[in-house]
C-alpha cells in the first residue's frame, strides 16, 4: 500500500514539472483567428493565408500603415506616356531563400500565371487589362496595358512574387521559398507555422530569430493565451467589452487604427417594398449605428457612412446621412404609402456573432417603426449560395474587407453588371462614373471628383445600409516593440523584421 | 401517488419541474420587463438585486437578463421534452422490437441505428439543419434523431437480457401473446436504465441546442433560449459573466430537476427497492 | 469468436456504403457551391464553368458518386478543392489529436464516473447519493464551450501549469519516452495539453455513466441471484464489486462505446474553443467551405473507426456477460 502511495505521489510529482510553454526572447508567437488555406499568393483568396505569406513573400510595392505604396521587391515605377504602360526597377542584390537571385523573369512568370486562364486564378480578374510583361533587362520589368487602368499598382501591391525556378513544384502551396525576411520551417494545420529569420534578408537582419503563427479560432481563447502570455500578439478579434479593461492594463499595449472594411445592409433593389428607395432609407433611417458601435462593439470602429473606408484618401464625408431617427423613417414609410404592419421582409446572415446581433437589433428597431423583420441565421455555406447565386431573399448582412481603392470599393458592388451586385441594383449615371474613374490617375482631382460624386449617387439610393466602419485592433505584450498595427489585417506583419523581442 | 409524495428524490424533481412549467407557462407575467426590449444604451448594467431596476443585469443589448431567463425557460423546456420524447417514443418501440425478435429485423434496425451513430452526432445535427433550414423546430429534430440510436441500443440490451429471464419463459408457457409479454411483461421491468438515459437526454438536448446555438443554427432571434443567450453571452464571460451565469444556472436547475423526478420515478415503481 | 468477428466486419460493407450513400447526399443536396466558394468573389462565370468540370460537379449524381466510392474503396479519398492536399493526408495528420482527446474524455469520464456511481448506489438516498448525482449532472448541464471558457479563465489562467490552448506532443509519444527512455516530462506535457479540453468533453459523459451505473448496480442488487449470494454469506462488498458490478456494467459499457464514437467528430465545438488540431474541426472547416471531399472523407473515416470501436465494446460485451452468445 505504502509503495502504491508513493508511486502515486511520484506521478503527481512529476507532473508538475514543467510550466506552460511561455515563449522565450528568441522566438516571437504571433496568434491569428484562423488557419491558411495555403501559402501560394497566386491561389489564396483569404487574409490568414496573406497574413503569413507575406512574412515569406513580397509583392513589388506594398501599403504601408498610412495606406500608402511604398517600394518592396521594386524601388521605383512609372506610368508610359500612354498611361498604358507601367514599369518597375527592381531590388538588386535580393535574393531567394534558396539563394538564387531575384529578376524580372520572376515577376514575368508570377503574373503571367496567374493571367494564364487555364490555372483559374481567383484574382485573375485585378489584372485583367494586363495585355504583355516585358522583361527589359534582369532589373527592369514593363507591364503592358490593353485599356487604361487606373489602379493598377493597388492591384499589383496585392500579388506577392513567387519564384520562376520553383513556383511549379506540386508542394509549393505548402512549403513555399520567398525573398521575404522568414524562412518557413514547418507548418502543423490548425495548430502552429514555424519560421526562422533569413539572415540575408536585403532589408537588415531580423531581430527576433524565430517566428511561429498559431492558430486559434476563439477569440475569448486567443486573449486568455495572450493574457497569460502563450502568444506575444495578435491583430484583429480582439473581444470588444474586454478592451477597455486591456488599455488599462501595465502590461499590454493596444494599437487602434482605421480599418479598410465595413458591415452593411444589402438590400435586394428589386423586389417588394425595397424596390422602393423610400423603403430602402428608411431602413438605414432605424439602424442604431453609433449605438452598435458604441456598446455592442464596444468603440471598436465607427458609423458606416458610405462604400469607402474613411482610410482611404477618396474618402466623402459630405454625403446624405442617415442619423438614427425612428420619425423621419416613418415618414418616408408614410410617404411612400404603407402603414405600420403592411410591410414583411426576410433577413438573413450567418453565424457570425456580430452579425447576428445587427440582425436581432435591427429587428427590433423595424418593428417600432412599423415593419416585420423575419430573421434567419444559415450556416454559411448555405448563405452565401443564397445571396451569390439566388435572388431569394430581401435583405441580407454582410462585410467588405480590403477596400483598398474606389474601384474596387465600388465597382463591383454598384454597377449594374457588377461581380459582387447582389442585390441587382442599376443606376446609368453611376455605371458611367465608375467606368471612367477607373480610367483617371488616382491622384487627380479628377478622380476624386468622380468617386465624391459616385459616392453621393450610392449613399442616396442606398442599395447598402452602410451600418459600420472596421477598426484594426492590434494588441501586444509592452515588451514587443517597434510593431505599428495596419489598416490592412493581411499587411499586419509585412514589417516583422524590424520588430524586437525584449521580456 | 402518496409513494411520490413520500420519495424525496420525486417529490424534489416535481417541485423544480412545477416551478419550471408554472414559469414558462405565465412567463410574460411574472418577467418584470419586456424581455424584448431592447435599449442599447442600458447594455451591460450588471445585476442590481432584488430592489434595483434590472435584478439580474442586463445584456449586450440592453436588455432585461431575468425576463429573458424566464421567458427562455418556454423553448428550452419546449426543445428538452419534444426532442426527448420523440427520441423516447421511436428509440423504445425500435429497441424493444429489435431485441424482443431478434434476427434479421433485429439486424436490420441496429444496422440502420449504426448508420445513424456512426455519423458524428453533432455533423449529423449541423448536416440536418443546414439542409432542412434553422429554427428551433428542425433543431429539436435534429436533436431528436440524433438520440434515437442510444435509446435503440439501450432498451435492446435490457429486452435481450431480460427475454432469458423466468418470468419470460413461464409467460410464454402461459401462451401469452409476444406483444403481451414484451410490452407488460419486459418493458415494465427495463424501463429503469431508460427512463435514466431519458431524463440524461432532457439536460443533453438542452446543451445541444446551445451547441447549435453556437453555431447560429439553434433558435432564431427573436426567440429567446437558454442556449442562445449563453451562445451569444460567451465572449463576454469575463467583463459581464452575469450574462451566462444565469442561464447556465437555470439550465442545471432543470436537468436536475428532471433527473430527480427520473430517479424518484424508478425507485418508487421497482418494487424489489421498495422495502430496502 | 473469430466466425463472428468476421462476419461483423462483412457487415461493416453495408454501414459504409449506406454511410457513403448519405453523406454524399447530404454533401450534394444542401445549397452551397464548392466553386463559388474556391474562387471567391472576384469569381468569373468562365472560370466557375470551367473548375465544374475539372472537378466533374458537371457529370450526373451517380456517375459522381460511384467514382469517388471507386476511389474511395482503393483508400483514396481525393483531393481537398480548396486546398489542394489530399483529405487522407489532412486526415491522418489530425487523426492523433482526435483519437487522444477521445480516449482521454473517457478515461477521464469512467474514472469519474464510475466510483461516483457506485457510491451513490452503494449510499442509495444519503447525502452522498444526492452530492453524487449534483456532481454528474452539472457536467451535462453545461454546454461544452462554455465549461471551457470558464475553466480556461478561472483555472488556466490563474496557474502557470495548464496550457491555454493547443497540442504540444502527445499522450502517446508520452508514454512511448517513458518506456523507452525513462523520461517523464513527454508525458507529463501531454497531459496538461490535453486535460482541460477531456475534461470539459468527458463531464458530459460522466453524468451519463454516474446515473447509469447506479441505476443498473442498484436493480442488480435486487436481483434474485445477488440475493442467493448474499443469503450465502459472502460478505458485502465482495457482492457488490464481484457480482453486482459486472452486470451492473453491461448498459454501461454500451454508453461507453457509443459516446466514444460522438466524440470523434463530435468534439467540434469544444475544439474550437481549445484550439485543438482536431478532425471535427476539419470537417466543420470543410463544411462551411462546401469542400465536399474533405466532408465525406472525414465523415466516412469517423464512421468506420467509431464502428470498429463499437465492435470492440459488442465483443467485450461477453466478457462482462457470459449469458450473451455470439449468435
Amino acid at each position: 500500500m505504502r509503495r502504491q502511495l508513493s508511486f502515486v505521489l511520484a506521478v503527481l510529482l512529476m507532473l508538475t514539472l514543467g510550466g506552460a510553454a511561455f515563449a522565450a526572447n528568441d522566438t516571437l508567437v504571433i496568434g491569428t483567428g484562423a488557419e491558411a488555406v495555403g501559402l501560394e499568393p497566386r491561389l489564396e483568396t483569404d487574409v490568414p493565408s496573406f497574413e503569413r505569406i507575406n512574412v515569406i513573400m513580397e509583392p513589388l510595392v506594398k501599403f504601408d500603415v498610412e495606406m500608402n505604396i511604398v517600394p518592396a521587391l521594386a524601388t521605383s515605377w512609372d506610368f508610359g506616356d500612354d498611361d498604358l504602360s507601367l514599369s518597375f526597377d527592381l531590388r538588386e542584390g535580393v535574393t531567394w531563400h534558396d539563394g538564387t537571385p531575384f529578376t524580372a523573369e520572376d515577376v514575368k512568370y508570377t503574373f503571367e500565371w496567374v493571367l494564364d486562364a487555364a490555372n483559374a486564378a481567383p484574382n485573375r480578374g485585378l489584372y485583367a487589362d494586363v495585355s504583355e510583361i516585358e522583361v527589359v533587362n534582369d532589373h527592369r520589368v514593363t507591364f503592358h496595358l490593353g485599356s487604361r487602368y487606373a489602379f493598377l499598382l493597388n492591384n499589383i501591391a496585392r500579388m506577392p512574387i513567387t519564384p520562376a525556378h520553383d513556383g511549379d513544384r506540386a508542394d509549393f502551396r505548402q512549403s513555399p521559398i520567398g525573398t521575404g525576411p522568414y524562412i518557413l520551417q514547418s507548418w502543423t494545420r490548425d495548430d502552429r507555422m514555424t519560421l526562422k529569420a533569413n539572415e540575408n534578408y536585403w532589408g537588415g537582419k531580423p531581430n527576433v530569430p524565430n517566428l511561429v503563427f498559431r492558430t486559434v479560432p476563439e477569440n475569448s481563447t486567443r486573449l486568455l493565451a495572450f493574457e497569460a502570455g502563450e502568444i506575444d500578439i495578435f491583430q484583429g478579434g480582439v473581444v470588444p467589452q474586454e478592451l477597455s479593461r486591456l488599455e488599462q492594463d501595465d502590461r499590454f499595449a493596444v494599437q487602434r487604427a482605421p480599418g479598410t472594411g465595413y458591415n452593411y445592409l444589402g438590400f435586394n433593389t428589386k423586389v417588394g417594398a425595397l424596390s422602393d428607395v423610400r423603403v430602402r432609407q428608411a431602413l438605414s433611417y432605424v439602424i442604431n449605428r453609433k449605438g452598435i458601435v458604441d456598446r455592442v462593439l464596444a468603440g471598436i470602429g465607427t458609423p458606416g457612412i458610405g462604400p469607402i473606408p474613411e482610410a482611404l484618401p477618396w474618402f466623402n464625408p459630405d454625403v446624405m446621412r442617415y442619423d438614427y431617427s425612428p420619425d423621419t423613417a416613418k415618414e418616408l414609410l408614410a410617404d411612400a404609402g404603407y402603414k405600420p404592419g403592411d410591410i414583411n421582409i426576410r433577413l438573413f446572415t450567418n453565424e457570425n456573432p456580430d452579425r447576428m446581433r445587427i440582425a436581432e437589433i435591427l429587428q427590433f428597431e423595424a418593428k417600432q417603426v412599423g415593419i416585420n423583420v423575419d430573421v434567419t441565421i444559415e450556416e454559411w455555406g448555405a448563405y452565401l449560395s443564397r445571396v451569390q447565386e439566388t435572388d431569394d431573399f430581401d435583405i441580407f448582412i454582410l462585410g467588405w474587407s480590403g477596400q483598398l481603392d474606389p474601384d474596387r470599393a465600388m465597382i463591383r458592388q454598384f454597377h449594374t453588371d457588377g461581380a459582387n451586385n447582389y442585390g441587382k441594383y442599376s443606376n446609368k449615371q453611376l455605371d458611367t462614373l465608375l467606368e471612367y474613374g477607373r480610367t483617371v490617375a488616382p491622384d487627380s482631382k479628377e478622380s476624386f471628383d468622380v468617386y465624391n460624386t459616385a459616392q453621393e449617387i450610392v449613399v442616396r439610393e442606398v442599395p447598402y445600409g452602410f451600418i459600420n466602419y472596421s477598426e484594426e485592433v492590434g494588441l501586444h505584450h509592452k515588451y514587443i516593440k517597434n510593431w505599428t498595427v495596419h489598416p490592412y489585417g493581411a499587411g499586419a506583419w509585412q514589417d516583422v523584421h524590424l520588430m524586437v523581442k525584449d521580456k | 401517488m402518496k409513494q411520490i409524495l413520500k420519495n424525496k428524490s420525486a417529490l424534489t424533481g416535481i417541485i423544480l419541474i412545477g416551478i419550471l412549467i408554472f414559469v414558462a407557462i405565465f412567463a410574460e407575467k411574472i418577467a418584470p420587463k419586456d424581455p424584448y426590449e431592447m435599449d442599447i444604451w442600458e447594455s451591460y448594467r450588471p445585476p442590481e438585486g432584488l430592489k434595483g431596476e434590472y435584478i439580474l443585469g442586463t445584456d449586450d443589448m440592453g436588455r432585461d437578463v431575468l425576463s429573458r431567463i424566464l421567458v427562455g425557460a418556454r423553448i428550452s423546456l419546449l426543445v428538452a421534452a419534444v426532442a426527448t420524447g420523440v427520441s423516447l417514443f421511436f428509440g423504445v418501440t425500435l429497441g424493444a422490437v429489435a431485441g424482443y425478435v431478434g434476427g434479421a429485423t433485429d439486424a436490420l434496425i441496429m444496422r440502420f441505428m449504426d448508420l445513424i451513430l456512426a455519423f458524428p452526432s453533432i455533423l449529423l445535427a449541423i448536416a440536418i439543419v443546414a439542409s432542412i433550414g434553422p429554427g428551433v423546430v428542425n433543431a429539436m429534430l435534429a436533436i431528436a434523431i440524433v438520440r434515437i440510436p442510444a435509446m435503440v441500443r439501450v432498451t435492446r440490451s435490457m429486452v435481450l437480457e431480460l427475454k432469458e429471464e423466468e418470468f419470460v419463459m413461464a409467460g410464454r408457457a402461459l401462451g401469452l401473446s409476444h406483444a403481451r409479454i414484451l410490452f407488460r411483461h419486459i418493458l415494465i421491468n427495463c424501463y429503469a436504465p431508460i427512463l435514466v438515459v431519458a431524463t440524461l437526454n432532457m439536460g443533453t438536448a438542452i446543451t445541444v441546442e446551445a451547441t447549435l446555438s453556437f453555431l447560429g443554427l439553434g433558435a432564431q432571434p427573436p426567440i429567446i433560449s437558454w442556449g442562445r443567450m449563453l451562445a451569444l453571452g460567451r465572449e463576454a464571460i469575463r467583463s459581464a459573466p452575469y450574462m451566462t451565469l444565469y442561464p447556465g444556472l437555470a439550465i442545471v436547475f432543470t436537468v436536475l430537476g428532471f433527473n430527480f423526478l427520473g430517479d424518484g420515478l424508478r425507485d418508487i415503481s421497482d418494487p424489489q427497492l421498495r422495502g430496502r | 469468436m473469430s466466425r463472428y468477428i468476421i462476419r461483423r466486419l462483412l457487415q461493416l460493407i453495408p454501414l459504409l456504403v449506406g454511410i457513403s450513400i448519405l453523406v454524399f447526399l447530404l454533401v450534394h443536396l444542401s445549397p452551397g457551391d464548392p466553386i463559388r466558394m474556391l474562387l471567391g468573389e472576384d469569381a468569373t462565370a468562365d472560370d466557375v464553368a470551367r473548375l465544374n468540370e475539372v472537378y466533374g460537379f458537371d457529370q450526373p449524381l451517380y456517375v459522381q458518386y460511384f467514382r469517388w466510392l471507386l476511389n474511395a474503396v482503393r483508400g483514396d479519398l481525393g483531393v481537398s478543392i480548396r486546398q489542394g492536399i489530399p483529405v487522407n493526408t489532412l486526415i491522418f495528420e489530425r487523426l492523433g489529436a482526435t483519437l487522444e482527446l477521445a480516449l482521454a474524455s473517457v478515461v477521464i469520464a469512467i474514472i469519474l464516473g464510475i466510483p461516483l456511481g457506485i457510491i451513490a448506489a452503494v449510499k442509495r438516498g444519503s447525502i452522498w447519493d444526492y452530492l453524487s448525482m449534483v456532481i454528474a449532472l452539472i457536467g451535462v448541464s453545461t454546454p461544452g464551450f462554455w465549461l471551457g471558457l470558464i475553466l480556461l479563465s478561472h483555472v488556466a489562467l490563474k496557474t502557470d501549469w495548464l496550457p491555454m490552448f493547443g497540442r504540444d506532443g502527445s499522450i502517446f509519444k508520452g508514454i512511448w519516452v517513458l518506456f523507452t527512455q525513462f523520461r517523464f516530462d513527454e508525458l507529463s506535457k501531454g497531459i496538461r495539453y490535453v486535460l482541460l479540453p477531456a475534461f470539459s468533453i468527458g463531464t458530459g459523459m460522466m453524468a451519463i455513466i454516474t446515473r447509469l451505473t447506479r441505476s443498473s448496480l442498484l436493480e442488480v442488487l435486487g436481483r434474485d441471484y445477488i440475493r442467493t449470494a448474499r443469503a450465502k454469506g459472502l460478505s458485502h462488498q465482495i457482492v457488490v464489486l464481484k457480482h453486482a458490478l459486472r452486470n451492473a456494467l453491461l448498459p454501461v459499457i454500451t454508453i461507453i462505446g457509443i459516446q466514444f464514437g460522438a466524440m470523434l467528430g463530435g468534439a467540434v465545438v469544444t475544439e474550437t474553443v481549445f484550439a485543438w488540431p482536431g478532425v471535427g474541426r476539419l470537417i466543420i472547416n470543410a463544411i462551411s467551405q462546401r469542400d465536399f471531399p474533405i466532408i465525406q472523407g472525414g465523415v466516412l473515416m469517423m464512421a468506420m473507426i467509431f464502428t470498429l470501436v463499437n465492435l470492440a465494446v459488442d465483443l467485450s460485451y461477453a466478457l462482462v456477460n457470459p449469458r450473451i452468445r455470439y449468435e
